[in-house]
């Protein structure tokens, strides 16, 4: 084990800044694998304005060859404490089953199950004799003692650790219904874990189950490495919820994603909507664990642009995006400068908008409203929180009218339904119900998992 | 009443029996048990120190892999930041220079995790000293590298430092991976015992089986060293191989227990079949002389009858009718005392005066003794008066007498006495016959008994006289008692005064 650290870090050492500097002068293929863009809200300011802008930088994973799909090194870490007995369990176990089926014989799967004590059911192995691996499932998935969350994962990470390449999708699919209530069970010792998985290149998923689970936690786990969260309220709609992951595991085309945004003298970082990442000065740098195909994950800053003169146009940032090409198995470098531009037309100005980026940047201010609201929920506060979810819904749903462009008004629209949506199940729904339903929305909204 | 007796005799001995077995049964079990607690105790201390091995063999091994890393690692700020954001161990890190924080660069900008650390680690830099001080007591030489803990919001902050040249760099490790690894890595099989691994309370990992019970105290237990010092290891023996041994054990008892019950209940239903069987047979025998009684008082009637009118005939048959009736009347006795023996009377106490009853028993017996030669003599001292039964007094003193004209008429004497103490009547009949040896006198109290020599050899007799008189002395709460004299046998009947 010790070795292998060694090596990674001393890979990590030596060949990252070389990487990046020999990268960075030619990116050898002329279609972009990922297709990336910078823009601002408003490129065109009145002049002497200091108006808050909004830079997004989008990046969409190219289409992925369907005949080269990357091979997939996969730890299925399952709860199966006393709480999973009965529907529960035999749905995990038939969605285990569906996900040894969806691979193909080179993926590496490992199935760990953990009650008091995580045990490593299938130890990391390839996927080629699947009627045994599925034996195995059902004659060891079966209902037993409390819920050792960390010690599951932890397992989890040892066996995706066994096969670990680069050039893999490194992921570990969470599956619980409960607290944990073994071993280190804080929100921020799993955030913790979520890190040191996230740090190895491994993404965790977490897939929560009916309305007892501590969505808090599921979630703070997931979010480090990107992983994707669902909240399955009836175990009859969990193999969706599998369909859905597998969908998104077999299409990553991208890993290791790091954006740099660098501000120019002038311009000041305010805050990143949605994402966290790291702003130190004036340089802003967040990390994606993955790229899906055909899905748009975005970094949405808020950005005090400097003053200018009419007519002027000043650089306001350089934007530095690289990644591992999983197709290409190296590592891509692309770079984009965003410039502001000042007039004194008002109409200039309006024209110069782009819509889906002001409804981007509402939907995420949204988003940070509805985390408000959840913690108005947790303080007993029903009624304020559902306020400020019916009034995000009224304002997403004024922005659709307001703008022109198709793509835009479909984003607001669809926000602003989900938002009726979040309100309407606080009224009717349990509260454990509606406020798993609302991290759900708020964590796919940040990370902009695809929802359907 | 006898048969009640020997119920509680037989339950005592049972009683005692068990209790021995049981007692020594709870000793060879407090032993095994004691061994066996031992036994587990040594193993706990075993699989502890195994546990704590494994732990801190981890925690070692991050040490030498940061160490390695520091002899490769450029101190410029884009490879420690590449270093912080992709090795899964280090949380966070910091370079001192001539005591001096280089890094993270407090005067250039600064994202938010790098503030925190600064704001954590700020007693360090104040005083990079801590760092030894809080490892090293004894002073002979500087460490130039170790451990250093302290906590941030509950969970403990573990630094690892190393000083190269003016330099000291100190590692922020992962908590929750080394948490992660111990975890994941852990592959104790200690079934049936349970093991729980935990930090200042909070349980960190926990092996647990059936056996394991919360509110039991471990049977070892042990805080790891530093920096670890905040871990213990609890073990928990299970119970279960204790439990086999006193369910074995106790089993045992019970099974030896229950055999010796049985033994003594069928010897204690033997016995009693034994004795209603002798006592079935006495009470024949009662019945059978109680039904000879009745002819034999006819028959001595009639010879009597006879004799009479043989006497006024002056008939030579009244020498055979004399035998007749003496015989019958000797039958009538020995019918008598074997009634007696099976069946006592009630006891009638009265006043009686003691040298009147026995001038009665003088003159009764004179003429008998007189045929054979024996010169009855009597003693007795003044106002000899006591509460007794009557018949019994006068029954006993009869079958002494009537033993000594049967045994003792050689010796020509028999001498009848009474005298007193404070207490006691003592009424004695001496013979002057041959005696007997002192074997001998010890059974002739016994039933049926009877002495083999030429002494008795043409008297018939039940053997049961004697017996039957000890018998009525004890039932007047007096002894009868026998002694050998110089020459002869002496019988002292001793009853209380009152």
């Amino acid at each position: 084990m010790n070795i292998k650290y060694l090596f990674s870090a001393l890979a990590l050492l030596s060949g990252s800044t070389f990487a990046t500097l020999t990268d960075l002068v030619s990116s050898p293929y002329p279609t972009p694998y990922v297709i990336a863009k910078s823009e601002l809200s408003s490129p065109i300011i009145l002049e002497g304005s200091q108006e808050h802008n909004y830079l997004k930088v989008s990046l969409t994973g190219g289409k992925q060859d369907t005949n080269k799909r990357t091979p997939i090194n996969l730890a299925l870490v399952i709860d199966r404490s006393t709480s999973m007995a009965g529907d529960r369990i035999e749905k995990a176990r038939e969605a285990a089953i569906l996900a040894i089926n969806m691979l193909k014989d080179d993926d590496i799967i490992s199935i760990i199950a953990y009650d008091d004590d995580a045990h490593v059911v299938i130890p990391a192995t390839k996927a080629n004799n699947k009627q045994k691996l599925i034996n195995t499932i059902n004659e060891k998935i079966t209902p037993q003692g409390w819920t050792a969350l960390f010690a599951g994962v932890s397992k989890g990470i040892k066996e995706v650790n066994k096969f670990h390449k680069k050039e893999q999708v490194n992921r570990i699919i969470l599956l619980s219904d409960g607290q944990a209530n073994v071993g280190p069970s804080s929100t921020k010792e799993l955030a913790d874990l979520g890190i040191v998985a996230a740090k190895q290149g491994i993404a965790v998923t977490t897939i929560g189950l009916g309305a007892s689970y501590n969505e808090d936690l599921m979630t703070a786990l997931a979010s480090y490495s990107d992983g994707n969260h669902a909240f399955v309220e009836k175990s009859a709609d969990l193999e969706a919820a599998f369909v859905r992951e597998f969908k998104d595991v077999m299409s990553v085309v991208a890993q290791e994603v790091t954006i740099t945004i660098h501000l120019q003298d002038g311009a000041k970082p305010v805050r990143l909507l949605g994402r966290d990442g790291d702003i130190k000065g004036n340089d802003v740098t967040v990390k994606m664990n993955q790229l899906y195909s055909n899905q748009e994950k975005y970094v949405l800053l808020e950005v005090i642009p400097p003053k200018g003169k009419e007519n002027e146009k000043k650089p306001l940032a350089d934007v530095t995006i690289s990644y591992d090409n999983l197709q290409t198995n190296k590592k891509d470098n692309q770079e984009n400068r965003i410039d502001i531009a000042y007039s004194k037309s008002e109409q200039a100005v309006k024209q110069a908008i782009q819509e889906e980026i002001v409804v981007d940047s509402a939907i995420q201010k949204a988003n940070l409203d509805n985390e408000k609201a959840i913690k108005l929920l947790d303080e007993g506060k029903k009624e304020e929180a559902n306020k400020i979810i019916q009034q995000n819904a009224i304002t997403l749903d004024a922005l659709s009218g307001s703008v022109s462009s198709p793509t835009a008004k479909g984003k607001a629209s669809v926000s602003a339904i989900e938002n009726k949506k979040l309100s309407d199940d606080l009224d009717t729904k349990s509260e454990a119900v509606s406020r798993k339903n609302m991290k759900e929305s708020t964590y796919q909204t940040q990370k902009q998992q695809s929802k359907n | 009443m006898k048969s009640k007796k020997f119920l509680y005799l037989f339950m005592v001995v049972t009683v005692l029996i068990v209790g021995l077995i049981g007692y020594f049964g709870y000793r060879t079990l407090s032993q095994e048990s004691t061994l066996n607690e031992y036994q587990t105790q040594q193993l706990a201390k075993t699989r502890v120190a195994q546990t704590q091995d494994f732990i801190l063999q981890q925690l070692r091994q991050k040490q030498i892999r940061l160490n390695t890393i520091l002899t490769y690692l450029k101190l410029d700020p884009l490879s420690l930041n590449t270093l912080i954001a992709q090795d899964s161990d280090i949380e966070a890190l910091f370079v001192l220079e001539h005591n001096k924080l280089v890094f993270p660069n407090a005067y250039k900008p600064l994202n938010q995790k790098e503030s925190l650390f600064i704001q954590l680690i700020a007693p360090i830099i104040q005083d990079p000293t801590i760092l030894i001080a809080k490892q090293h007591q004894s002073d002979d030489k500087r460490p130039d590298s170790g451990w250093y803990v302290m906590q941030e919001q509950q969970q403990p902050v573990l630094i690892y430092w190393h000083n190269i040249n003016d330099r000291t760099i100190g590692f922020k490790l992962s908590y929750v991976k080394l948490l992660s690894d111990i975890v994941s890595s852990i592959d104790f099989n200690y079934e049936p015992d349970s093991l729980v691994i935990s930090d200042n309370g909070q349980v960190l990992y926990q092996s647990l089986t059936g056996a394991y019970d919360k509110a039991k105290q471990p049977t070892y237990n042990q805080a790891l060293p530093f920096p670890l010092h905040a871990w213990k290891i609890d073990y928990y023996a299970s119970s279960s191989s204790n439990y086999s041994l006193y369910y074995f054990t106790l089993g045992l008892l019970a099974i030896v227990i229950l055999a010796v019950g049985v033994i003594a209940l069928s010897l204690y239903r033997e016995f009693n079949r034994a004795t209603r069987l002798a006592s079935q047979q006495v009470s024949f025998v009662s019945q059978v002389s109680h039904e000879l009684k009745t002819p034999l008082t006819n028959i001595t009637l009639y010879a009597e009858m006879l004799k009479e009118m043989e006497q006024e005939e002056d008939s030579q048959n009244i020498h055979y009718l004399e035998v007749i009736i003496s015989e019958s009347r000797r039958l009538s006795r020995l019918i008598q005392n074997v009634l007696t023996f099976t069946k006592l009377p009630q006891i009638n106490l009265q006043p009686l005066d003691i040298s009147q009853l026995l001038s009665q028993i003088q003159t009764i017996f004179t003429p008998v003794f007189e045929v054979k030669g024996i010169h009855l003599s009597m003693s007795v001292e003044e106002h000899l008066s006591t509460h007794s039964d009557i018949d019994r007094i006068t029954q006993v003193i009869s079958n002494l007498l009537s033993n000594a004209e049967k045994y003792a008429a050689e010796g020509k004497k028999v001498q009848l006495s009474a005298s007193q103490d404070d207490e006691n009547i003592y009424i004695r009949v001496r013979d002057y016959g041959k005696g007997l040896s002192d074997k001998e006198l010890k059974h002739i109290f016994q039933p049926f008994y009877r002495v083999k020599s030429e002494i008795t050899e043409g008297v018939t007799g039940t053997g049961i006289g004697l017996t039957i008189a000890r018998q009525l002395a004890q039932s007047l709460s007096g002894t009868l008692t026998a002694e050998n004299c110089n020459s002869g046998l002496a019988f002292t009947l001793c009853i209380p005064r009152t």
